[in-house]
């Protein structure tokens, strides 16, 4: 099925005879692929957002676990060697920051007030590079120090139920593998988070506070921040081939399982109805078309009579929706890609609407989104529109190629 | 607007099936994801809103004036029984439930080599019966796996951490009222799977009067939780107990004051929702006003044929924003009616929405609340009636313009195409 | 000079009946046509409004399908052809004008004849010959203007242009004149007449224009979708008025 010069200019010119209904039909498809582009802008810049969000508080884009930790949960899972995991993991180009942590239960009391907690033993300086939550938090007194032993650094909310201060001693007992241990702890630090849920999860002890009180078991976990979010996979191949003993590397996604799925749900149900409105754009854009083709019947059964072929009647009729779709495409870019402009630089700011950034599962949320800007927007607001108008304008080309020509001939 | 214009307007669309049938076809894809989308949205809000003020935080909750930020054992509500008896006495209310709320520590109370790990819990003193009730934190737990003096229930999460299952003993260290340690070994009667994450994941629950033996609280409650006729109504209820003498010092708060981060989400979903929906709608407007124009510009010559025998202006306008609207109002019907078959099978089978994206993950914690994964959609008529109003705004909108254009011409000039 | 009329048999057509199923009406537009055009041939194809002209027409230039009958146009029997062999033959043998919209709006009356030539695949040469025909027939000067710039004699002079720049053995002509004055007319017809003569290609016409009717060495007078008269004139009969 060739088409020759002259028939592409037909197809072109053809769309001039009537200019308003190209630019509506353009404009129809436009509108359409410009809100599927800002939803798609939207939706994964909500999404790297979020990625960041569950990373810096505290989960880390990756993490070193026991091989057990992901089945099991349990947090007295001890790593094999963590110290020269720890070095290893550092040494990888890809890493932006890591940290090593090891938890246990336990209970905290202050003269008739007692609460229960989970004791997390860090260091201090990697902790902080690590994790947002104590990062951006204010702080009374200091965060901990390396090699401080004794020290506890509490959550506000969590010294406001046991009616502490900076500097009371805080009467903890830890859980370890086989007994309980107690020790006296002096409140070095209290962490306002601004959220009272997250206050309450932070009970921080150097690593060395913990092995004095609790024996020498080593840290259960290494928290790792990248460079580059886009690099998760093949930093975690690399990483999990340095891997020795029952160690083994786990994505944000093992450890924030429900997270992850309800993240997976809003992406996918965004592309649902992205879809959905494209297949509504193109609905519309079929009704019009077969309108346009009907209403030329004459034109097209001329064409029929000087010979032309069914195929060739066709393509050419495509090639006019080709045209509508990339004139739609340019103006989908025009209005997504100020609108995917908007949303990358000046974001929208949840500040308007919630008060307190506390997301689910104690992560720290960034109070502002941004969208997603790139080159991306070419290439799918050209491919959304293009495909969306050819397979709209399928069935009515095919119509336009099967007029029967003596009838609309007749009809003059 | 006469009966002839009506009649050639509703002839004219069936003289083009398939056009016809195309621009059904969006509107009504259209309309039915608008449905879906809302009705599914709506069934979520429900879920959580029910949740919130069914077991965790009733209509109506009211505490020591210190007990909500310090959770101290000894900031209690005193003469409990008094208080109760004065509630239920009011017509406003429907159903009291006072609560015992404390920390502790649990572990296995069994015999064995290992001394058994003691986990963070919290020791909860509930009206046993009163809970199993709908909306309560014990929802479900039949009469067999009730504890009855001496025993306890306790979190399935719990549970599986310490090992134990029912029939064993549990251990239980805590600190009573004045600040004395107390540890006490109970048996567990069973295992509980409760929509509230405090419960499910920390909760050793037992009955009034036992926790308040054990935590030296006679008489006593951390919190009393007010369930009225409907949650909507709180502020009224709220207003009601306020005249309660004995807890004038006490802090009243209505469900919305008590969790306003929760309702602060469903107000930001509510706004993504709304635009989401929005999107939808502007997509669909683009098709519709697409397919109206087109079919208006079409029949210039027709209008041209109508006007020269002597057809008033208005009376093509009018026809043409009657097929418009007719048109419309059959995508409508079409798509509510898929629409309403959907969300009617889906609010039976449930919608997962982590399957959506591939997930396996059941449900999801947000600040003490579980947060299940599968939504049962509720329909409300205004989700109808939005894309009613939408989509027959738009025919007559975008029919209209090219109508009047075409009305205006001349009836030669028409003709001539 | 008069046209030679060769043997060769262009169409032919036995019995040709052509119904028409329009929901619960059938409308007979042809009974049983016997007609045979010999090459060389300036034929009007006469009768009153619903006699069958166009449709005689149309099923000659396999533009529709026989009901019943035989016809063969060029040797090929019309009823056994493929949608793409008639597509074919219509490209390579036939050419049509018709009384109303002919030219393609949008292209200039020299791409309107380039097209043609396109679609048979004639590549480097298509604007030289297009201008040609369009000199050859007079029409230079508006080789570069599109329809709407161009008068109706104008446009209908073009579209013979068009018919027969791919060099057809007939050419088909529907109303050609029907909307033109008297002027346009008699130029029309001249320059059919002379493709007639000096190219020899064929020209049958449906017409209730006494004017062609005059410029035709034959008459078929169609009544009621059945030959009621086939008149061949004397010679030198172009001279009547």
């Amino acid at each position: 099925m060739k088409l020759g010069t002259v028939a592409l200019k037909y197809a072109a010119r053809s769309l001039t005879r009537h200019t308003r209904r190209t630019v509506i039909s353009m404009a129809g498809v436009g509108v359409g692929c410009a809100m599927a582009l800002i939803a798609l802008s939207w939706m994964s810049g909500a999404f790297e957002m979020q990625i960041r969000a569950i990373a810096e508080s505290g989960a880390g884009h990756l993490m070193v676990v026991h091989r057990d930790w992901e089945k099991t949960r349990e947090n007295t899972l001890r790593l094999t060697d963590w110290q020269e995991t720890l070095e290893a993991v550092r040494a990888h180009p890809g890493i932006r920051a890591c940290s090593a942590r090891a938890r246990a239960n336990g209970l905290l009391a202050f003269g008739n007030r007692s609460a229960g907690a989970q004791i997390m033993a860090v260091l201090p300086e990697d902790e902080f590079e690590v994790s947002r939550i104590i990062s951006r938090s204010r702080m009374e007194g200091h965060y901990l120090e390396d090699e401080e032993i004794g020290a506890v650094v509490i959550g506000k909310a969590l010294a406001r139920r046991l009616n502490v201060e900076l500097d009371d001693d805080l009467y903890a007992s830890l859980t370890g593998k086989d007994d309980i241990h107690s020790a006296m702890l002096r409140i070095a630090g209290i962490i306002d988070t601004g959220s009272q849920d997250l206050d309450l999860t932070i009970c921080h002890v150097t690593v060395a506070t913990m092995e004095s009180i609790i024996g020498a078991a080593g840290a259960g976990e290494i928290s790792i921040l990248l460079k580059e979010q886009s690099e998760l996979a093949s930093v975690q191949k690399s990483l999990g081939a340095l891997m020795t003993g029952d160690n083994t590397v786990v994505s944000w996604r093992e450890v924030q399982p429900a997270l992850s799925a309800g993240m997976d749900g809003d992406v996918a149900l965004m592309r649902l109805l992205t879809a959905i409105v494209i297949t509504v754009v193109a609905l519309g854009i079929a009704s019009a078309q077969l309108t346009a083709v009907l209403e030329r019947r004459t034109e097209f059964a001329v064409l029929s009579a000087l010979g032309m072929k069914g195929s060739q009647i066709t393509g050419m009729v495509l090639i006019e929706s080709l045209i509508i779709g990339i004139g739609g495409a340019l103006i989908a870019l025009t209005l997504g890609g100020l609108a995917a402009w908007y949303l990358a630089t000046e974001g929208i700011n949840l500040a308007y609407f919630v008060e307190d950034f506390t997301g689910p599962s104690d992560i720290l949320l960034d109070p502002y989104i941004y969208g997603s800007f790139g080159p991306w927007l070419i290439k799918y607001a050209l491919s959304i529109s293009i495909i969306a108008t050819v397979v709209a304008s399928l069935y009515p080309a095919w119509k336009a190629s099967h007029i029967a020509p003596a009838e609309a001939l007749r009809t003059q | 607007m006469s009966f002839v214009t009506l009649r050639m307007g509703w002839r004219n669309l069936g003289r083009n099936r398939k056009r016809t049938l195309l621009a059904i076809g969006a509107i009504a894809l259209g309309q039915l994801t608008l449905i879906i989308v809302n009705s599914l949205m709506e069934g979520f809000f429900q879920d959580v809103l029910e949740t919130i003020t069914g077991p965790m935080v009733g209509h109506v909750q009211v505490q020591h004036a210190g007990w909500r930020e310090e959770r101290a054992v000894d900031l209690y509500l005193d003469h409990v029984s008094d208080i109760r008896r004065g509630l239920e006495a009011m017509p406003e209310v429907r159903r009291v439930s006072p609560r015992i709320v404390s920390f502790a520590l649990a572990a296995s109370g069994e015999k064995s080599d290992t001394p058994a790990e003691a986990e963070p819990a919290v020791i909860a003193g509930l009206d046993i019966v009163g809970e199993t009730e709908k909306g309560g934190m014990l929802e479900g737990l039949d009469a067999a796996r009730q504890p009855a003096s001496g025993e306890v229930v306790v979190g399935a999460v719990l549970a599986t951490r310490m090992g134990v299952v029912p029939g064993q003993l549990l251990a239980v260290i805590g600190q009573d009222a004045d600040g004395f340690p107390v540890s006490e070994l109970f048996p567990i009667k069973a295992i509980i799977n409760s929509k509230v994450d405090l419960i499910k994941t920390m909760g050793i629950v037992m009955s009034m009067e036992d926790a308040g033996k054990l935590l030296i609280m006679p008489d006593q409650a951390h919190e009393i939780t007010v369930y009225g006729h409907d949650f909507q109504e709180a502020d009224a209820l709220k207003a009601a107990i306020g005249t309660i003498p004995a807890l004038r010092e006490a802090s009243i708060q209505t469900w919305r004051e008590a969790v306003p981060q929760i309702v602060q989400i469903i107000k930001v979903k509510s706004w993504f929702d709304f635009i989401f929906v929005s999107i939808v709608f502007i997509a669909a407007a683009a098709g519709i006003a697409n397919t109206a124009m087109m079919s208006t510009f079409e029949r210039k010559h027709e209008f041209g044929m109508l006007l020269a025998i002597g057809s008033r202006p208005r009376r093509i306008v009018g026809m043409v924003v009657v097929e418009s609207v007719i048109l419309g109002l059959i995508g409508i019907l079409a798509g509510t009616l898929i629409g309403v078959v959907l969300v009617l099978i889906l609010s039976k089978t449930g919608f997962n929405y982590a399957l959506l994206g591939g997930g396996e993950a059941d449900s999801i914690t947000y600040r003490d609340i579980t947060i299940s994964f599968v939504i049962y959609p509720y329909l409300r008529f205004k989700h109808v009636f939005y894309g009613l109003i939408a989509v027959t705004l738009t025919s007559v909108l975008a029919s209209l313009w090219p109508a009047l254009l075409a009305a205006r011409l001349e009836p030669a000039e028409a003709m001539h195409t | 000079m008069a046209a030679v009329l060769t043997d060769e048999t262009l169409v032919h057509a036995k019995q040709v009946t052509k119904v028409y199923h329009t929901g619960e009406v059938d409308t007979y537009a042809l009974r049983g046509i016997d007609l045979e055009v010999k090459a060389g041939d300036f034929l009007a194809i006469v009768g009153p409004s619903g006699s069958g002209k166009t449709t005689l027409l149309n099923l000659i230039g396999a533009l529709d399908n026989i009901t019943d009958g035989t016809l063969e146009v060029l040797g090929s029997d019309v009823s056994r052809m493929s949608r793409r062999q008639r597509a074919d033959l219509r490209l390579h043998a036939l050419g049509f004008i018709f009384q109303a919209y002919n030219l393609f709006p949008v292209l200039t009356a020299q791409e309107n004849v380039q097209f043609v030539l396109e679609l048979q695949g004639v590549n480097n040469e298509r604007g030289r010959r297009a201008r040609e025909v369009l000199d050859r027939l007079g029409l230079g000067e508006y080789a570069n203007r599109r329809p709407p710039q161009m008068s109706g004699g104008q446009q209908q002079r073009v579209a013979v242009a068009r018919a027969v720049a791919s060099k057809p053995r007939l050419v088909l002509a529907d109303e050609p004149t029907a909307n033109l004055d008297g002027e346009n007319a008699g130029i029309l017809l001249d320059m059919m007449r002379d493709l007639n003569e000096n190219q020899h290609t064929t020209f049958i016409f449906s017409t209730h224009d006494p004017r062609v009717v005059a410029y035709a060495r034959r008459v078929v007078t169609l009544v009621d979708g059945q030959v009621a008269k086939d008149i061949v004139k004397e010679s030198d009969a172009h001279d009547a008025g």
